[in-house]
């Protein structure tokens, strides 16, 4: 029996004839709403007595709470970023942006100040791919579950080809071309991500999102907002169901939303009624609500043996040449 | 005492079903494997707490990349939390009152107190910070933007060159002092206000060189306008927002919705509160200047007087953002009892007098010409 549960390299259909064999992966979030408001006021309290500078913590401590609070199989996610580190990152970001801007700012009446209007549209259009990036990567390569780490493979000029030239279609097209820059930095992030020898892709086209950017445009106006939800249903659809997982066998799945359409509008229209009547303290709450609609819906394909997940992550701590990159995880929410 | 719990090598993601024992400073953790009983000894020290709230778990590693890891599930896991207390992240300790305390408790007493903080940093720490800053930017980056401004939006304000230097040439006349160079503008807009940038421009709008009946009174509001650039204001004004938006920013990205709303309309009194006190000084400092330079102050209360009605009739923008005009005529009006200035008389100042009266002239030609084109 030991023998069957050290060796990794069997076959699936040896591994399912394991006693210990655990096809079924059931994600759950357990976090209580008003506890995170409270983790998010003693932020609050620690930003103003620190005039800003905690920002980076006050969001890492969120994050602790959070990934601590979802559960797969009975044990917990564990974020492993630093206020520190992100500190470092935001630094630099606002930094640059901020120096600029004060360059601009004095410099306005000479003849020096265009070079600085190029220099900060330059320095927006650089940072802004390094931040989607590196937030990416951040957040992947610092989660653990059961000491097993998430690990990023992507490459930052792979990366970068790939934005400005969808960047430079979205501009072209006005913004149509807008879901397809979606879809496509997604794919890029998605399928360079890897949980031990489970890989993930992502299928989700651009048309699909397209269709779903235009019915709600079209349909908002019409219907006071209500179609909403109908909205987020489609785009959580959109996400999680295009979504695939391959294990070390080649076998592709994909993962499946169960979520009712009926519960997305209970939860969001809820949702609304509380932040208004709490005045907008009960945030922390609705955002745990709607969390849930994703979490808590998902049904994993059993091409996953969650007790044999292999630890193939390198270090992070490594000396990657793009570490700046990587602590530019400062807001930007993909 | 032993627990049971579960160990994960770092290498699979494998439960192992274990026994944990404590001792003083050590962790036991015993698994069987083919019937006998291996133990592991944990030292404490270097054992790091993972899990962020240990009320019903609790996550402890060891080692670095990717380390071992135990967890333990239930109720034990709270008491296994108190033992392990110092190998806590200094700030997670304080969460243990939102995370693991009555947290109630901690929403209702951090409410209170995050008030109390956000209103004590708008009223004392951003004025300060800000004041601080605007210290250190030298006089002739603010005198760079002041021209800026002024050349930037020359043709929206349609300044007036030929009038401007007979303004400029009244306001020397005055003997007012500023460490700044001033130049004074005279705008052909019919608005009823004037306005200082920082560094020292002064745009002065018709409508109110119109409204203006003595050439005191012109200085009274030159008096005011250049009190603005002695005392930096609106510089400060620029830094004490950018401290409150900042902070505002970092707290309202978190949280949604009327919160956010709150919160800047909070920022926003502020904002008006900073700008009406500033509104205050450049009153009184305006007045002591023209004391300084032998102009009856009452010139100025005139002055607000007539702002005020203008202010009924709807006339006037002079600005919510200033005091309320019948409330700052009645501050002038102490202030000049209070000091005896009620009967003082202007120096004569034929020279200024003359410069006012050849602008009233101009404005005068300006209004019958404009009578000849409608009956034309």
């Amino acid at each position: 029996l030991v023998a069957i549960i050290q060796n990794q390299d069997l076959p699936l259909q040896l591994l399912q004839k394991n006693p210990n064999y655990n096809p079924k992966l059931k994600i759950a979030l357990k976090a209580d709403g008003l506890r995170l408001l409270a983790v998010m006021i003693i932020n609050f309290i620690f930003i103003i007595l620190t005039l800003g500078l905690y920002y980076p913590w006050a969001k890492a401590n969120v994050r602790y709470y959070l990934w601590n609070e979802t559960e797969m199989n009975q044990s917990r996610f564990v974020f492993h970023g630093k206020g520190i580190e992100m500190f470092k990152g935001f630094l630099l970001a606002y930094g640059i942006i901020f120096a600029l801007n004060l360059g601009i700012f004095f410099s306005s009446s000479s003849q020096y100040s265009i070079y600085f209007v190029i220099a900060f549209y330059l320095a927006v259009l650089i940072l802004t791919p390094m931040a989607m990036f590196g937030a990416w990567r951040y957040r992947v390569a610092r989660t653990t579950w059961r000491g097993i780490y998430f690990d990023f493979t992507g490459k930052f000029r792979e990366f970068l080809s790939i934005f400005y030239v969808q960047i430079f279609l979205t501009v072209i097209t006005l913004g149509v071309y807008y879901p397809w820059l979606r879809a496509k930095i997604q794919t890029y992030l998605m399928s360079h991500t890897k949980f031990g020898q489970y890989r993930f892709s992502f299928v989700g086209s651009g048309g699909d999102l397209f269709l779903i950017y235009l019915l709600l445009l079209v349909l908002t106006p019409f219907t006071f907002g209500l179609y909403y939800p109908y909205f987020y249903y489609q785009r959580l659809k959109f996400n999680i169901n295009n979504m695939v997982i391959e294990n070390e066998f080649g076998e592709k799945a994909r993962p499946r939303t169960t979520v009712k359409v009926s519960r997305v509008y209970y939860v969001l229209l809820t949702n609304v009624l509380l932040i208004l009547f709490t005045l907008g303290l009960a945030y922390p709450v609705a955002r745990v609500r709607s969390m849930k609609l994703t979490l808590d819906y998902l049904d994993i394909p059993v091409n996953i043996d969650s007790n044999h997940i292999r630890q193939e992550a390198e270090d992070y701590r490594d000396a990657r040449g793009d570490s700046v990159i990587e602590i530019l995880d400062f807001g930007i929410d993909f | 005492m032993s627990y049971r719990a579960t160990y994960f090598d770092g290498k699979t993601s494998y439960p192992h079903e274990v026994y944990l024992r404590i001792k003083k400073n050590e962790l036991e953790v015993s698994k069987t494997v083919d019937f006998e009983e291996i133990t592991d000894v944990w030292n404490v020290p270097e054992c790091k707490v993972k899990s962020f709230n240990a009320k019903s778990n609790l996550l402890i590693t060891r080692g670095d990349f990717p380390g071992e890891s135990l967890q333990v599930d239930g109720p034990r896991a709270d008491t296994l939390h108190v033992l392990l207390d110092s190998n806590f992240n200094n700030n997670k300790r304080i969460f243990d009152l939102a995370l693991r305390g009555n947290h109630y408790l901690v929403i209702f007493i951090g409410l209170i107190f995050l008030s109390i903080l956000v209103n004590l940093y708008l009223s004392y720490v951003s004025p300060f910070v800000g004041d601080q800053i605007v210290k250190v930017i030298p006089k002739t980056a603010e005198m760079g933007i002041g021209e800026s401004i002024i050349s930037n939006y020359s043709e929206y304000f349609d300044i007036n060159e030929e009038r401007s230097e007979t303004l400029q040439a009244f306001y020397a006349s005055l003997g007012y002092t500023s460490e700044y160079d001033i130049n004074v503008h005279y705008s052909n807009v019919e608005q009823i206000n004037a306005f200082a940038t920082p560094g020292g421009q002064i745009v002065v709008f018709e409508g109110i060189i119109d409204m203006c009946d003595t050439w005191e009174e012109l200085a009274a509001l030159l008096g005011h306008e250049l009190a603005h650039v002695n005392e930096r204001h609106s510089f400060k004004l620029l830094t004490r927002n950018l401290g409150n938006y900042v902070i505002f920013n970092a707290i309202t990205g978190d949280m949604a919705g009327l919160t956010s709303t709150i919160l800047e309309g909070a920022y926003q009194l502020h904002e008006l509160s900073n700008s009406r006190s500033f509104e205050r000084e450049a009153d009184i400092e305006g007045l002591k200047m023209m004391v300084a330079s032998g102009i009856n102050p009452s010139a100025a209360v005139a002055v607000f007087k007539q702002l005020s009605s203008y202010r009924e009739m709807g006339y006037t923008d002079i600005l919510q953002t200033h005091p309320l005009t019948s409330k700052r005529v009645k501050y002038l009006e102490r202030i000049i009892k209070r000091n005896k200035l009620g009967n003082m008389k202007s120096k004569p100042n034929n020279k200024a007098e003359e410069l006012f009266l050849e602008l009233k002239k101009l404005l005068e030609q300006d209004l019958a010409e404009e009578d000849v084109e409608i009956e034309e």
